[in-house]
């Protein structure tokens, strides 16, 4: 395997990429080629890294150095000061407003400083389309932990005992949800995440299937055991193209190495998994109108009971969560459900 | 990709563990190469490639390889500073392919630094 000695972390999620990652790429490809330095420093295109307002931004390791509001012009100094020399450029560094001094490092940035990252451990940090890098982050450890050592009762009082409830907003205990399904005995049941952030302004969903898209399958394979579902639907908006394109792109990679499909990790269980694009209806976000929706109708509510885990997606058992719920899935099954707990709010 | 096993999930981990140690900070040892107009002109590019070269060659995977500027003695060009986590930082001084292959044996995996080519303990920042 090749060697370099600094990561170019550059976010290409959809704030960045619309304010000019691709330019900013193609230019620093140009410049370190020019330089004589592409097999020394390597440019990894990130999900968003969340100061999309400074874009496009980058950070480069091991200096954990940060540059924001990236131009074409200014990327042949940098190369030279910061790749060749040694010295990073002041001018594209992060600066407090009314403050004079930059602050070099991105650990050292108040935006950045008192993040914890649980269900955004990925981001900046992996490229998401090569399921290496998220393997490399202990991905896929949970799913084959669920799939080999864990019965489906165990996998529901793991999420139980953490307390998790959903992320979409509603707040419903997610292991009471997985419980009911898997109460249900049904030949089909259907495991689905929903992806159909609508509320204007809210990206929480999008950041994370951009920077992230396995942890999201990730979380759908364990709870397809959990429930007893072999077959599962990412329910996504159309106006996400970045965030289809990749997570397509995951589930490609997941039937090739064997995560999706047939006798997942040998355990004898299958799942099959595909996307499905919302048409841009507010109203699709909610569970019953996204379900008619993936049926072909038009998306309307309906009222409940019966409720999905008894009859859903196309009246079979099914359970709905939020990609935020599921992408933090594999983190409870990896480190349990005491260490959910002592992380989250009190209710 | 073939199916993968278990097993593969940890060998894919560490297949990427050097570039991950970068990311993540988790390296054991970090050598600085000096890197202004005056290391440059005394060498410090091929110093440099011959440390790539025996980090690949020994392939270890907790030691990076960082550039900094010019330290101020331009005339002792190239240097480098080898930095074992926890422990002083040491300045090189007047080096070769040939001295960069003993320092790499001797202190970055070994632990104890050739005195005969240091220059002195401590380091400035890299930013």
């Amino acid at each position: 395997m090749e060697r370099f000695r600094a990561n170019v972390m550059l976010c290409a999620g959809t704030g960045c990429v619309a304010s000019g990652t691709m330019k900013v790429k193609a230019a620093l490809q140009d410049e370190l080629k020019k330089r004589g330095l592409e097999n020394e420093i390597k440019i990894v295109l990130t999900g968003c890294n969340g100061y999309c307002a400074k874009g496009p931004v980058m950070s480069v390791y091991p200096d954990d150095i940060f540059y924001q509001a990236l131009t074409v012009e200014e990327i042949p100094k940098l190369v030279e000061e910061h790749f060749l020399k040694g010295r990073p450029c002041q001018k594209l560094m992060f600066k407090e407003p009314e403050e004079k001094s930059p602050v070099p490092l991105m650990k050292d940035i108040p935006f950045f400083k008192y993040q914890v990252l649980r269900v955004l451990r990925n981001k900046g940090l992996i490229d998401p389309e090569k399921i290496e890098e998220y393997i490399a982050r202990d991905g896929y450890q949970a799913a084959a932990k669920a799939l080999t050592q864990m019965t489906s009762q165990e996998i529901i009082q793991v999420m139980k005992n953490s307390g998790i409830r959903g992320r979409g907003g509603a707040g419903f205990p997610t292991g009471m949800k997985w419980e009911f399904c898997s109460k249900v005995p049904s030949d089909v049941k259907y495991m689905l995440c929903n992806g159909d952030e609508g509320d204007p302004g809210a990206f929480m969903d999008r950041s994370v299937m951009e920077a992230d898209p396995h942890a999201v399958i990730e979380g759908m394979i364990i709870g397809a055991k959990a429930i007893g579902a072999h077959n599962g639907y990412l329910y996504v908006r159309a106006e996400y193209p970045l965030a289809v394109k990749r997570l397509q792109l995951a589930i490609g990679q997941c039937y090739e190495a064997g995560l999706l499909g047939k006798n997942i990790f040998d355990s004898g269980f299958d799942f099959d998994l595909e996307i499905y694009q919302g048409a841009g209806a507010f109203v699709c976000g909610e569970e019953t109108a996204l379900m008619r929706s993936i049926e072909g109708k038009r998306g309307m509510p309906r009222p409940r009971p019966p409720f999905p885990a008894h009859k859903g997606l196309w009246n079979k058992p099914s359970v709905l969560n939020n990609v935020e719920t599921l992408a933090q899935v594999p983190l409870i099954i990896l480190n349990g459900a005491d260490w959910y707990k002592s992380r989250r709010m009190h209710h | 990709m073939p199916r993968l096993t278990i097993d593969d999930l940890q060998k894919i981990k560490e297949k990427y563990k050097a570039e991950f140690s970068l990311r993540e900070g988790g390296y054991r040892a970090k050598v600085t190469v000096h890197m202004g107009t005056c290391g440059i002109a005394a060498g410090a590019r091929s110093v440099m490639t011959a440390m790539m070269d025996e980090i690949a060659n020994a392939n270890v995977k907790d030691v990076i390889v960082t550039t900094s500027g010019c330290a101020g003695l331009c005339a002792r060009e190239p240097m480098i500073t080898v930095e074992i986590i926890n422990q002083a930082p040491i300045k090189y001084c007047d080096l070769n392919e040939g001295k960069i292959k003993e320092i790499f044996k001797e202190h970055v995996i070994g632990g104890n630094p050739v005195e005969k080519y240091a220059l002195v303990a401590g380091c400035e920042t890299t930013y």
